[in-house]
């Protein structure tokens, strides 16, 4: 398997969506070429790093109460 | 109709009731998705007060617009386009956004990386500093609107490829690309920063 092969498959084989055999193929890649082992492990980390960095927020009850009072009143009000 | 049961309802069904003027049905949309939709519009804008601006004039978008929507299936992918819209025409209007046009030619090009050194061994503590974070989302924001949005929804917000390919009217190859180039980006952004760390060379604050 070329390293630019390789690379363009970091998405499926961390979806998961990767036949077996080319997932065998790929590990073996990984276990000769480390540039891409390397490549691999960080593009996971990043996206690892993504999803912490960028907390979860959430929207307070209050302001969906407020949105649903809104709506409602649009709502009977005529659209 | 009780609230349990419109909990159990798909979209499908809650929006062919709102389009018959079921108020309930309206309240359960509402339930379901006012947080998706803050927390994309928020994670877009980064802007709190703004996010929830926008998920009011979403919200208001559908009960208006409702009954242009021609396939009930495609609903949420609906609602989170009107977001991403409201979102970005937000920041053009604050002039918080520039648009950045990006060409296939341009997402396909591979961005330079530094594959020999591997970042992913240091300790937690470097890797989620607050520094890192800052770089981090820092590069988020200055990812091209083509990519960022794809990177939001995917690493952020947790869609499927094929939703996001729904809600910006791409291919799902299209999405993966972006997607794929923007991690890149991002990675190399990462690299840098921590291979400087590591030789002490961080512009650390």
């Amino acid at each position: 398997m070329k390293c630019i092969v390789c690379s363009s498959l970091f998405q499926d084989y961390l979806e998961n969506t990767l036949s077996q055999d080319i997932i065998d193929e790929l590990n073996h890649h990984f276990q000769f070429c480390n540039k891409c082992r390397i490549c691999f492990t960080t593009y996971s980390l990043t996206i690892t790093l993504s999803r912490k960095t960028e907390q979860p927020c959430c929207v307070s009850p209050e302001s969906v109460d407020r949105l649903r009072s809104m709506l409602l009143e649009r709502f009977f009000n005529g659209r | 109709m009780g609230k349990k049961k419109k909990d159990q309802l798909s979209d499908v069904v809650l929006v062919r009731d709102l389009k018959n003027g079921d108020a309930k049905a309206m309240e359960e949309i509402v339930r379901r998705y006012s947080n998706k939709v803050y927390n994309l519009a928020y994670h877009l804008t980064r802007d709190a007060s703004a996010a929830e601006e926008i998920m009011q004039d979403v919200f208001l978008t559908v009960i208006a617009k409702i009954n242009t929507l021609t396939n009930d299936a495609f609903f949420s992918t609906w609602l989170y386009r009107v977001t991403t819209n409201a979102s970005y025409g937000f920041l053009r209007k604050e002039k918080k956004f520039t648009e950045q046009t990006v060409s296939e030619e341009e997402v396909d090009q591979e961005p330079a990386a530094d594959y020999e050194y591997d970042w992913s061994t240091l300790p937690d503590d470097i890797l989620l500093s607050e520094e890192s974070r800052r770089i981090l989302q820092g590069s988020i924001d200055s990812l091209p609107e083509a990519m960022r949005t794809v990177v939001i929804m995917k690493d952020v917000e947790g869609f499927s490829n094929e939703e996001i390919a729904q809600t910006m009217s791409l291919s799902v190859p299209a999405v993966k690309s972006r997607l794929h180039r923007g991690r890149l980006i991002l990675r190399d952004v990462l690299a840098e920063y921590f291979r400087k760390y590591t030789l002490g060379e961080g512009d650390r604050v």
